[in-house]
């Protein structure tokens, strides 16, 4: 006695349906609830699930190829004698099958779901009305099947959770041998369902209770050392348990230690997948510890410190040639980025304008015995500000060493204490941002910023003639407290000078 | 329908296709099993050319090696997504009377439909054509899964997307398919941004949601959490 299956009616208005792919071949074992094909009915693409058990014996209808609904797609054929396909759940058959489903679904979830294939027993699959009073009879008690029992559950492979109640979701519907009337894919019919609240502790709990009240097969638990309850949601979840470190007497292995374990993988999984974001409009959040203390320090630099603001533009014509012949000639172990050129020439400005590598205190100034540099770098919704201590002592390959050394920390992580502190004087470059210009907020308690812009090709007069050059914009933000405006400007044209000027930067 | 039906909406930002894949079928596996309700992602791709399981590739005329292509389990042909373009993800269940798939494929295009008319554009179906279309232009492309009444995949509506891309490209298999964007069709000024929270109160409205909750897109992880180890309670 074979069953036939035929193309599903998958909405009212459908009239055909075409295969896309056969998950299942001839000669493959069917069971209940497996992914059999997926079928395409204009820009949907569905799974459709076997409801029967057999092994499939004919494919009907090919890959790309479409019919009618209802038209026979293909035969299922009884695996063997006693193997009846609503047998129920005596059955040694029936009860693994949950599970051999749902870890299908994990090996390949693009694939493995579920629409019900319709075969000649069951009623269509618009049939909701039948669903819906299966279920009232499911929660008055009747016909309840009985819960998931150790057996089916040891042999579980996926980190889909049976649910605890079988009118849970359409799993319960593979979980529940089916009455001949009833549709599984249609047992999801609950009114709790949508009401989007995520999964309240009690079910997890409800799912474990019954598993914990039968005892552990004890030889297999005490080889190891973990908890039944624990070894089943590794197995769920698929991992392996001797990853997990148990936290129990004799380090055994409890449910909770398998639950953190998955808890810190699902964790770094999800911050690799949610990048770079920006808030929805209309919500909020809370700052992080880093946003907290740019946006305090931030905020205490503007209430307190008087800001003015100097601009140059700066020729770096010179200073790409320097940079192209330093590549060329690989003079220097390291490569020179315009940013070590730039760290450079403001450590040797500020040598000579002490002023500017200072801090206002009590009335007071106090200058630096070091030039301390630090360098605003952006990382995840926020910034750190890695410093290269003693600039004034160190060439410009020492300052690029020292950069490249910071920098890989800032990828890999493993800054000290020190790499992010003791800054003197700050500088931010937006150069890679292709700004035109900017002004930056002095980090407090240092006395000025440099906010160095994009290098472009712009307008400029060399001995009278106009020609096209590479420049950038250069401002940097004063402590009016302790700097006046020519000091300043005298500082930051100190700076320009040794940009268009850069042999000097090699001594 | 339920009362307290809620639609959790992310605005994911630019993600790329396949983390949001892997994303959308981490979510289909939790909202299978009830452990999360219904959720809207709607975010942007980096440069990317999918097809449909059925697709064929010759549709993708002049492939550039730069531009990852993918061939995903959705229906339709093939499709571009970039930036400028606003791509939804429903992951939502399907219930009772919705368990029809060319209903669902009509309700999103309703939705989308919907946004756009409050935008001032007069957008349209068009007979045995599924996506949106404004005059003979399609403005939205529409490709979804179903998973056990689950959905995934979903809508990408052109904002202000390069259009040159679908040069590339015979869209969703259709010869001399004209694309454009909502810029195209005279409001340049709407961003990405401003058009998902109107696609976001559209599909709200058109699937009978009593009520949207915008979630932070790190907050996704800890509902998944809850659905995948149940540690929820000791926290």
């Amino acid at each position: 006695m074979s069953n036939e299956i035929v193309m599903p009616k998958l909405s009212d208005t459908m009239e055909e349906g075409k295969i896309l792919r056969w998950l299942k071949h001839p000669g493959d074992a069917v069971h209940h609830g497996d992914a059999l094909a997926e079928v395409e009915t204009d820009k949907a693409d569905m799974v459709m699930e076997a409801f029967d058990e057999g092994v499939l014996a004919e494919i009907r209808l090919k890959e790309g190829e479409t019919a009618k609904v209802g038209t026979v797609i293909a035969i299922l054929r009884p695996a063997g004698a006693g193997a009846e396909a609503s047998a129920p759940n005596g059955g040694g058959s029936v009860e693994p099958k949950p599970a051999e489903v749902v870890s299908a679904e994990t090996k390949e979830p693009e694939e493995a779901t579920a629409i019900p294939s319709s075969g000649p027993r069951l009623a269509p699959i618009r049939a909701a009305g039948a669903a819906r009073k299966r279920r009232g009879a499911e929660a008055n008690g009747e016909n309840r099947p009985p819960r998931s029992t150790p057996r089916a559950i040891g042999r579980s492979e996926a980190a889909d959770e049976e649910p605890a109640e079988p009118a849970k979701g359409t799993i319960a519907g593979k979980v529940e041998p089916p009455p001949p009337e009833f549709h599984p894919a249609l047992s999801a019919v609950r009114s709790a369902g949508p009401t989007a609240i995520p999964a309240p502790p009690a079910r997890d709990l409800t799912v474990a209770t019954p598993v914990s009240d039968v005892p552990a097969p004890s030889g297999e638990a005490g080889k190891l050392r973990a908890s039944p309850l624990a070894r089943r949601a590794a197995e769920e979840a698929g991992i392996d348990i001797a990853h997990i470190r148990g936290s129990g007497p004799d380090g055994r292995i409890t449910k909770r230690d398998v639950d953190n374990f998955i808890r810190e993988q699902q964790l770094f999984k999800f911050r690799r997948l949610i990048a770079p974001r920006e808030g929805m409009p209309g919500t909020r959040e809370e700052l992080s510890k880093m946003r907290k203390t740019i946006a305090h320090r931030m905020a205490q630099s503007k209430r307190e410190i008087p800001h003015f603001y100097v601009t140059v533009e700066v020729d770096m014509e010179e200073a790409v040639k320097l940079k192209r012949s330093l590549e060329a000639t690989e003079l220097f172990e390291e490569d020179i980025t315009y940013n070590d050129i730039i760290v450079k020439a403001t450590a040797l400005a500020l040598s000579r304008y002490t002023r500017m590598n200072a801090s206002y205190e009590d009335d007071g100034i106090v200058i630096y015995p070091h030039i301390n540099i630090g360098m605003a770098v952006a990382v995840e919704d926020g910034l750190i500000v890695p410093v290269i201590h003693e600039c004034e002592h160190l060439t410009l390959p020492e300052i690029a060493r020292a950069a490249h050394r910071l920098v890989n920390k800032a990828a890999h992580g493993g800054f000290t204490s020190e790499d992010l502190s003791g800054a003197t004087f700050t500088i931010s470059n937006m150069g890679m941002l292709n700004v035109e210009h900017f002004a930056a907020v002095i980090v407090p308690p240092q006395a000025g910023i440099l906010a160095v812009s994009a290098i472009k090709d712009r307008p400029v007069v060399r001995n009278g003639q106009l020609a096209i050059g590479k420049t950038m914009m250069m401002t940097v933000a004063c402590d009016h407290r302790i700097i006046d405006g020519v000091v300043g400007a005298r500082f930051l044209n100190e700076v320009k000078r040794f940009l268009e000027n850069p042999a000097s930067l090699l001594v | 329908m339920d009362p307290a039906r809620i639609l959790r909406v992310a605005w994911m930002g630019v993600v790329d296709y396949a983390a949001a894949l892997e994303l959308q079928n981490a979510l289909v596996a939790a909202r299978t099993r009830d452990a999360v309700g219904d959720i809207l992602l709607l975010l942007e791709h980096p440069h990317v050319y999918t097809l449909g399981r059925g697709a064929d590739e010759r549709f993708i005329t002049r492939p550039t090696p730069e531009i990852p292509i993918h061939r995903v389990s959705r229906g339709g042909q093939v499709t571009y997504h970039g930036p400028g373009q606003l791509v939804g993800y429903p992951i939502i269940r399907l219930e009772g009377v919705e368990r029809d798939v060319l209903r669902y494929l009509r309700k999103l295009e309703a939705a989308i439909i919907a946004s756009l008319g409050r935008l001032g554009i007069e957008a349209a179906r068009r007979a045995g054509m599924t996506g949106v279309w404004v005059g003979p232009r399609k403005i939205a492309s529409i490709g979804v899964g179903i998973r056990r009444w689950t959905t995934l995949h979903g809508f990408a509506l052109n904002v202000a997307t390069d259009l040159a891309y679908f040069d590339a490209i015979v869209p969703c298999g259709i010869a001399g398919c004209q694309m454009t964007s909502i810029a195209r069709e005279g409001r340049p000024d709407a961003t990405v941004i401003d058009v998902a929270k109107l696609a976001a109160g559209a599909f709200a409205e058109e699937f009978g949601y009593s009520a949207t909750e915008i979630v932070a897109a790190d907050r996704l992880w800890s509902l998944l959490e809850s659905a995948g180890g149940g540690c929820e309670a000791r926290k």
